[in-house]
């Protein structure tokens, strides 16, 4: 196992190289790159000469010409992106001029209090969902969870949100839950407590715009998942034991079926990190979901290179670590 | 499988009993200390209000015309001071506020007045940095205008300059320099007084080469010298007249030297969330969702009203006008559709003040064709074009008739507006007489036609705005009527911008910000067409930049306007542009708030509202 992790370790190095070649080229080729999303020019009166003036710091700044103005070829601003990023410079953004890092801290804590919140709602609904319709298969509980999950899925985040907006809101209907932002105005006279309290308050509609897709492709995972187990032989051995269906359900059906949630749990820890652009957007929050959004705009490269990286590190890692609770459920699953 | 519970077991319950158990009592902890802070903050109000009520009385004392002597208690009276604004027999223009200018429509002296709650807004976006000169977005420039003040500062009725930091200033006779005295009382939030040196340092920053604000310092670039005289007078001197030139200096936002100095340009960039100043409230904190300034206990001008004005961020209009409905802010700038929603509901004007102006600095919106292209070469066919389109017809559908048509450049507010000049009217007869005229003849297959090519062009637009969208489609409907083919091409705002710079469109939908007196040298001249300047379309037109250039170095107000009215009938004439409409801005306001009607030119000034005591809803 340990050469096996070492292996896949090593093996992150060229997959990581490939992918932020692949992304940095994609992102250099876009038009629009030196006009910095237009925030130095049309619309706002200014001269040319500021315009000029701004553009050749961005254009030094994003490596696109030297410190004499000659052009740097696209390979060598590669070169140069990968050296300072060994080096462990991530980069400091164009637009907010604050190191890439410190954005990626400011919000990264209101993204993953979001998702990790939603995550957890999911789970604690799709788990028991997704037994329920297994062990009554073709029953109207199991159709009508289904159609019911499946129609939940089927509607548009922005369509939701706006709705749960306009009408939860919304003094006039139900005034219900705040419409936007995290907090409340007075916070500074509240005790921690209370200022928990109005935090979750204030992230219900977000996280249920989060979760509400979710149930139907996870409790479906999971419900194929224990119908696939209750036909094996060991279920019938067990039951030709004596052991009671509970029995048999909870500590061995259930507990073989939880294998798939590995995967899927370990895929979707890198979406812990990245938030809805559009809840966040709905909403008015400050995440990493619109710091990826306004940065794309605004081609802030530093900022949309190093949030790629990070997120491809993370996909990676998440992968092995799959790999590795996979083989620490399942003693029989051994890597070469 | 072995399933007994063994002592490994309980060993990872009881840690993780005794993590769980250590979170709760670090929580119930920090809610201990948060009684405390809560305690002592409440205890500091006190003291503080303690404090105003004391500057309170110094300030009336003062407005008696008397002066307390610091230590001894005694008073004197001081003389009558009147304001001076002349021009000497030598041609100096000297300008003296013995006093700070009060606000036109102060609240001060009314009845209900008093001093408390808080102001809680709405900036959309989140500013990106509020580093005083680097900060380019509007909402930044919000903030910074409660913290920082400059040395001269904008009646909003007369839009004359008056001293605001600076007492005085004198322009010499050829225009070449201005001297400002600074006052003794201006000082700093951290208590130290505002000093020549501090200007320099401020003007110093902004010419740094390796400071970020290269759009404010090219308006730097004819000034030839700041320096200080003594601890209260700076003087400025210019390479040649310019008609800004006031406006540029005394506009600069004046920093505290001993806070913002720096070694290295990039120092100053980075710091985004540094923001001091003289002005009436400090920067207390900036969070991701709401930035919150105070009041400035030692400020030195006019006591302001409110205890704390807080902005907060929600880009969704949706959610800002609920928030502004269930008293979560106190503002909100609502949609045209918006506003004709609620004004129509029975009672809504009577619960809330609601308010739509126009503002000289209220940009506009346009179509430029590239003058290059051999459809729009001639005046003729741009001048059909306008006619074509019926812009009251827009303002109408898509804007509830809450905008107005635009003649020129010049906002109509503005004095370099020439108010004679009417909007083209729309008349597509006379439009498609023109059309023939310029020699296009109509084709078989219903396309104009013209030297063997048929008027067939793309409009370029920003992909965001479903209102442009909404436009550029009934235009091509209108023009479509007339043979006209028009495609719209939706772009992406940088890609747009790309494509302006390198010339590469036919037409486009553009948009630009105004101001009360624009140099219309970067948009108009011929000069700005070479190297992606802002003449994008080569708008080339010798008598207009001959008119530009005396324009700038007319420092006679009036001459100077009938310069521009002149420019703006040729622009007028020559259609460069199709000119379309300015937007009104409209605002919704908290009933709590009194004194809120607009004042002048500028809208309702929050400086002037106030909350009576007994609608106070914050401590």
């Amino acid at each position: 196992m340990t050469t096996y992790i070492i292996r896949r370790l090593l093996l992150m190095i060229p997959t990581l190289l490939g992918m932020t070649l692949m992304l940095f080229i994609i992102v250099r080729m876009a038009p629009g790159l030196t006009t910095g999303g237009g925030q130095f020019s049309a619309g706002i009166m200014q001269s040319r000469q500021a315009q000029k003036q701004e553009q050749e710091i961005l254009e030094r700044r994003l490596h696109l010409v030297d410190k004499n103005g000659h052009p740097i070829s696209l390979p060598m601003q590669y070169i140069l992106w990968l050296k300072s990023t060994c080096e462990g410079h991530l980069g400091t953004s164009i637009v907010y001029q604050e190191p890439v890092m410190t954005l990626i801290e400011q919000r990264l804590p209101v993204t993953l209090t979001i998702n990790a919140i939603a995550m957890a709602v999911i789970y604690l609904v799709s788990i028991p969902g997704g037994l329920i319709t297994a062990l009554n298969q073709g029953k109207w509980i199991d159709r009508s969870y289904g159609f019911f999950s499946l129609a939940l899925y089927s509607l548009p985040v922005i369509w939701l949100g706006s709705t749960l907006l306009g009408f939860l809101a919304n003094p006039q209907y139900f005034n219900w839950f705040p419409s936007a932002g995290l907090h409340s105005t007075n916070t500074g006279n509240m005790t921690f407590f209370q200022y928990i309290a109005d935090y979750l308050y204030h992230i219900v509609l977000p996280i249920v715009c989060s979760v509400y897709g979710g149930f139907a492709f996870l409790s479906k995972q999971i419900r194929g998942s224990i119908l696939e187990n209750l036909q094996q032989d060991y279920v019938r051995t067990a039951r030709a034991k004596g052991l009671s269906g509970t029995t048999v359900l909870t500590r061995h059906v259930f507990r073989n079926s939880l294998l798939n949630l590995i995967t899927l749990t370990g895929m979707s820890l890198p979406g812990l990190l990245s938030g809805s652009v559009i809840i966040e957007q709905i909403f008015s929050i400050n995440g990493m979901g619109r710091l990826a959004y306004t940065s794309t705009l605004a081609r802030d490269l530093p900022v949309i290179q190093d949030l790629a990286l990070v997120g491809s590190v993370l996909t990676l890692l998440s992968y092995l670590a799959v790999d590795i609770c996979y083989h620490l459920a399942d003693p029989r699953v051994i890597y070469d | 499988m072995d399933n007994r519970f063994t002592l490994k077991d309980f060993v990872f319950i009881v840690l993780l009993l005794l993590i769980i158990g250590a979170a709760l009592m670090a929580m119930a902890q920090f809610n201990y200390v948060n009684k405390q802070v809560i305690a002592l903050s409440r205890q500091i109000k006190t003291l503080n209000a303690q404090q105003l009520q004391q500057t309170q009385l110094l300030q009336q004392i003062a407005q008696h015309g008397l002066q307390v002597q610091p230590g001894n208690g005694t008073t004197q009276a001081a003389a009558a001071q009147k304001n001076i604004r002349e021009t000497l027999p030598d041609g100096t223009r000297y300008v003296c506020y013995p006093n700070p200018p009060l606000l036109p429509h102060n609240p001060y002296s009314r009845k209900q007045y008093a001093r408390g709650d808080w102001l809680v807004e709405n900036l959309g976006e989140q500013p990106r940095t509020l580093t005083p000169f680097v900060a380019r977005d509007e909402g930044a420039a919000i903030v910074q205008g409660w913290v920082q003040e400059s040395l001269l500062s904008r009646d909003p009725v007369t839009l004359r300059w008056e001293p605001w930091l600076a007492r005085s200033y004198r322009i010499s006779p050829n225009g070449l320099k201005i001297t400002f005295k600074i006052r003794r009382r201006a000082c700093f939030s951290n208590g130290q007084p505002v000093t020549a040196q501090d200007v320099v340092f401020s003007y110093n920053t902004m010419m740094n080469p390796a400071v970020d604000d290269a759009p404010q310092r090219v308006y730097l670039n004819d000034v030839r010298s700041c320096r200080a005289i003594g601890k209260r007078t700076v003087v400025f001197t210019f390479k040649q007249r310019y008609f800004k030139a006031l406006e540029v200096v005394g506009g600069i936002s004046v920093l505290p030297e001993s806070v913002y100095k720096f070694k290295k340009g990039s120092e100053f960039n980075k710091r985004g969330h540094l923001l001091v100043g003289s002005g009436p409230y400090m920067l207390d904190k900036w969070t991701g969702g709401e930035i919150v300034l105070v009041r400035n206990p030692r400020y030195w001008g006019p006591l302001p009203t409110f205890n704390r004005i807080i902005y907060r961020f929600i880009q969704n209009p949706q959610a800002a006008l609920q928030a502004f409905l269930a008293g979560q802010i106190d503002t909100d700038s609502p949609q045209p559709s918006q506003w004709v929603k609620y004004i129509n509901q029975p009672g809504f004007t009577k619960t809330h003040h609601c308010y739509k102006f126009l503002t000289p600095a209220a940009g506009y919106y346009y179509i430029g064709w590239n003058l290059k292209k051999p459809e729009f070469k001639d005046r003729l066919t741009r001048t059909a074009l306008c006619m074509l389109v019926d812009r009251n017809a827009i303002i109408k559908t898509f804007l509830h008739g809450l905008a107005q048509p635009m003649t020129g450049p010049f906002n109509p507010l503005s004095p370099q507006n020439d108010p004679h000049i009417k909007p083209i009217a729309y008349d597509p007869a006379k439009a498609m007489l023109l059309l023939r005229q310029a020699g296009w003849v109509m084709g078989s297959d219903g396309t104009l036609h013209r030297d063997g090519k048929a008027f067939k062009f793309q409009i370029l637009m920003p992909s965001r705005d479903p209102l442009i969208q909404n436009i550029c489609v009934y235009i091509k409907q209108q023009f479509a009527k007339a043979g006209i083919d028009m495609s719209v091409q939706p772009l992406e705002f940088s890609v747009l911008i790309e494509k302006i710079d390198n010339r590469q469109f036919s037409a486009v939908f553009g948009g630009w910000t105004g101001g009360i007196e624009n140099d219309p040298y970067q948009i108009w001249d011929s000069a700005s067409y070479a190297d992606k300047g802002s003449n994008a379309g080569d708008f080339d037109n010798a008598q207009a930049d001959k008119l530009i250039s005396e324009g700038r170095r007319e420092m006679n107000t009036a001459k100077r306007m009938a310069i521009w009215h002149t420019f703006q009938a040729i622009v007028y004439r020559q259609q460069p542009y199709m000119f379309l409409f300015t937007p009104e801005a409209l605002m919704f306001i908290n009933q709590r708030f009194h004194n809120t009607a607009p004042v002048g030119k500028f809208g309702p000034l929050e400086a002037n509202w106030f909350v009576p005591l007994k609608l106070q809803k914050y401590q």
